[in-house]
Parts: structure tokens; sequence; C-alpha cells
């Protein structure tokens, strides 16, 4: 029974880890919110639609502080947008999308 | 009382599940498929005014925690796994395959979290400002809620089962449809539901026959720039065979309204279940309605004031109609617990935060009382 708890908690660990770079794990925690101040006017207007839904079933931290790359945000939308009450449009989750893939190039995901 | 089949322990199989999800996600993760960690911890100190009380439910320090992984292994195929730990040790919230073809159409096969209600989309405590579950979904951490008294809820949340489930969304305009109908093994138990068995035996029906629910939710997808945020109203409903001998029926159903305006988010709900008592249990005296029922709503208001602190309030009510069964002491057929709940959440430090609750309890068959919950607790 040990032995298989130890396995779990290597192979969590493993998991938590393969990101390369331990700054970048996302069990840092880190802050929940972006600041916004120095990016473009089209992105500074998507950031509060961003705030608002992405709030909404779990702390905006989460997402602040996922490392994800564009294609890696939009499969992960995917499942989100599609849970109930998320209240998501298509055009919302377009809008979204382009503000967090704007977040991962600053990130240098 | 129902019989355990012997297929090994349940703690030894979560356990090498918990192990092969973990190697999954580190494999995916190596192979280039995205995967999330995600969860929380929080500590909770039940301070109850009354000694007799305090034998009556789980007072002192409780722990709630989960860890969840997610791993999308492709554009339309995902795994997740959700473990918690509380009252009931570890169990496994969920752990599930989801295959996401088309927005209409979507399927999740495995051990699934079921949505019933509102309150399913926000039972982790980093999701909700209150320390406790409303009464007609609480899971344990209430008073009398033994299974001779009110048995826990109208639908304890996490309503964890085993089974498939069909679901998707449609925009009219902006406002989300979103459906979902399930069939899963169900609720277990004899005389009543066993709400214990649900969670500690193995996970396969006791009976013959599945279970099938399902739920409608309607939200208003607001724009940041309206007053009116996010308006949703739902409706979910599940029935079933609940005995080995798939004889004893239950049935519940539930409504839900939330609304955000300004900064002020409200919400209520209302659930119902009625469910068979067995005839041939020993009662004392001979039963003219082989069932009873159960139902209760609550209604709550929270409002954030600033980035650290927020404050909720909620009035909820849980009454059970019905003979008690046999060996109930106390408990007479007309019964109602009415709570009132206000509290303060501090969050001094962004994925920490602070629960500060008073509660008036008041029961029509048990004693009164006032309590206090001081929690602390984080998520990521």
């Amino acid at each position: 029974m040990i032995t298989v708890f130890q396995v779990a908690a290597l192979s969590l660990q493993l998991t938590l880890s393969t990101g390369d770079d331990p700054g970048k794990d996302a069990r840092d925690g880190g802050p929940d919110s972006i600041d916004v101040s120095g990016y473009p006017a089209d992105q500074k207007a998507r950031y509060p639609l961003y705030q608002q839904k992405c709030s909404k079933c779990h702390p905006l931290a989460r997402s602040v502080n996922s490392r994800f790359t564009a294609a890696e945000w939009k499969r992960y939308m995917k499942r989100m947008v599609r849970r109930p009450n998320a209240g998501v449009t298509d055009e919302q989750a377009g809008e979204i999308f382009e503000f967090l893939k704007f977040y991962s190039s600053k990130l240098g995901l | 009382m129902m019989v355990a089949q012997d297929h090994g322990s349940p703690r030894i199989r979560l356990r090498a599940g918990l192990a092969l999800l973990s190697l999954l996600a580190a494999g995916a993760a190596r192979a280039g498929s995205s995967t999330t960690v995600s969860g929380s911890v929080y500590a909770d100190y039940w301070w109850i005014q009354k000694r007799e009380v305090q034998q009556r439910a789980p007072s002192s320090v409780t722990i709630d925690a989960a860890v969840k992984v997610g791993v999308d292994v492709s554009d339309d195929v995902a795994f997740s796994t959700k473990a918690c730990m509380s009252c009931h040790g570890i169990e496994l919230e969920h752990i599930q395959m989801e295959y996401m073809p088309k927005t209409w159409f979507n399927v999740a096969a495995g051990r699934l979290a079921l949505p019933f209600g509102e309150y399913s989309n926000r039972i982790d405590p980093s999701s909700h400002k209150t320390v406790s579950a409303p009464l007609v979904y609480d899971m344990g951490r209430m008073a009398y809620g033994e299974k001779t008294a009110f048995n826990l809820g109208v639908v304890p949340l996490p309503y964890t089962d085993t089974g498939v489930m069909v679901y998707g969304q449609r925009f009219l305009g902006k406002v989300q449809a979103w459906y979902g109908v399930y069939g899963v093994g169900g609720f277990r138990g004899s005389n009543d539901v066993d709400w214990t068995a649900m969670r500690s035996l193995y996970y396969t029906d006791t009976n013959r026959l599945p279970s099938v629910g399902g739920r409608l939710a309607l939200t208003l997808a607001a724009e940041p720039t309206w007053w009116l945020g996010d308006v949703s109203v739902g409706a979910s409903g599940v029935t079933g065979r609940y005995d080995r001998d798939a004889t004893l029926r239950y049935e519940a159903w539930g409504a839900d309204a939330s609304v955000r305006i300004e900064k002020f988010t409200f919400r209520g709900e209302y659930a119902f279940r009625r469910t068979d008592l067995s005839p041939s249990a020993s009662y004392p005296y001979e039963l003219v309605d082989t069932w009873f029922r159960k139902d209760g709503w609550y209604a709550e208001v929270e409002r954030p004031f600033g980035s650290y602190l927020a404050l909720v309030y909620r009035w909820d009510t849980l009454h059970r109609q019905g003979a008690p069964l046999a060996g109930a002491t106390e408990l007479t057929p007309d019964s109602t617990i009415t709570r009132q709940t206000a509290g303060i959440v501090v969050t001094p430090a962004s994925n920490v935060f602070v629960k500060l609750s008073w509660e008036q309890w008041r029961a029509s068959d048990f004693a009164d009382f006032q309590s206090i919950h001081f929690g602390i607790g984080g998520a990521f």
C-alpha cells in the first residue's frame, strides 16, 4: 500500500515538474491579477471580460499562474466554456482566448 | 444494512487509481499534452455553543482538501481526476474521460461529479464564501445529520456516481442553454439512503437498474460593461431505485436561480426528494405512507468590498415529512431545521482566504443553538 502511495507521489512530482523551469510551476500560486498597464489598447479592453468570466467558478489566480501556450489555452478553454452556467458566448471566448494568447507570448511561452 | 461485496479494499484501489492517473498525467505532459494541476486546502474550526449539540455534529477541527489533475490529450479528448480529503478520509470526487467532438454533444464517462443545482458548480471551498454547504446539499457538516435524524440533506454534494453523462450547449443569442443527461449506479441503502455506503463501498451498482437524471441551465452571458452580471436559472432531477432488490424508489428535483447586480450576487435554490421506506423494516406501528419527503431551500447574497474583503448572508431551511426511521427517538413526522449564516471572508494574500461565520440554528425537534466557524485555506 505504501509503495503504491510512493509511486503516486513520485509520479505527481514528475507531472508537476514537467515544465522545465521550476519558476514556471503552476503551484507557485502567485498574483491574482495581471498588470496590463503596458498592454496594447485592444488587450486592455479584453482584460475586464477575462477577469469577469474566469473568476466565476475558480479563483482568477488559477489562470493567471497557469503557464500555457496558446494551443494549450485553446484546449483548456474549450472544456471551461462548456461547463454549466459558464455564460461565455463564442465571441466572448474568442476575445478571452486572444487575451490569453497575448499573455502567453508576454511570458515567452 | 447493505452488505458490502468483497472485491478488495476500496482504499487500495483508490491509491492505485491515483498512482495510475499521476503516471498518466506525467506521461501525457511529456508527450506534449497540456496538464493542469489545481487544488485547495481548507481547515475549519467549528465552535458550538451547547455541549449536547457538540455530540450531534462534527464540531471542532475538520479539513477539506482536494487535488485535481486534468490532461487535455487532444483537442477532443480529456482526462481528469480529483481526489478529496475530508471527514470521510481520502476519496475520489471524480475520475473521468471526456470526449468533446461538438459544442452540442459531449460525453463524460467514469466516476462523475454530477450536476445537481447551481451549488454543484462551486463546491470547492475556494468557490463559495460561506463556510458550509446549504442544508439541502449538506454532505456531513451539519448538526442532527445522523441517519435516524435528518440523514444529511436532499442530495449531498458533490454527488459522485459511476456512469455516463451526455451534455452540450446551444446559444440562443446571448443565452447559454446547457443540458446534460446521465445514467449512473444511483443511491444505495436499505431503508432510506445510506450515504456512507455511497462513498465507502465498491463503486458498482447494488441493483439491476441504473438511475437516470439530468440538468438544464439557462445563463445570460453578460458583458463586463453591463450593470447586470450573468443571470442563470436551472432545473435538475434524478430518479432511481436504491435498495438491492430494486423495489424502493427515490426521486429528487431542484430549481435554482442566480444573478449578479453591480457587486451583489444573489442566489436561491429549492430541492426536493421523495424516498420510499421499506415496509418490512421493524416499525413499532403500521406505516400509513411508505415514503417520506424531504425538501428545503436557501437564499443568499454576497458582496465583495475591495480586493481583500467580502460579506455573505444566507438563510436556509430543511424540512422532513413522513414516518421517522425505526429507532429514531426524537424525530417527529414533521420536522424542520432553519439556519441563518452571516460570514466574512478576508483575502490577506493572493490565493489565501480566511473565513469567519456566525450561525443561528433553529430546529423543531432538536435544541436550538448558535455556533461560530473560523477557517483558513488556500487554492492554486
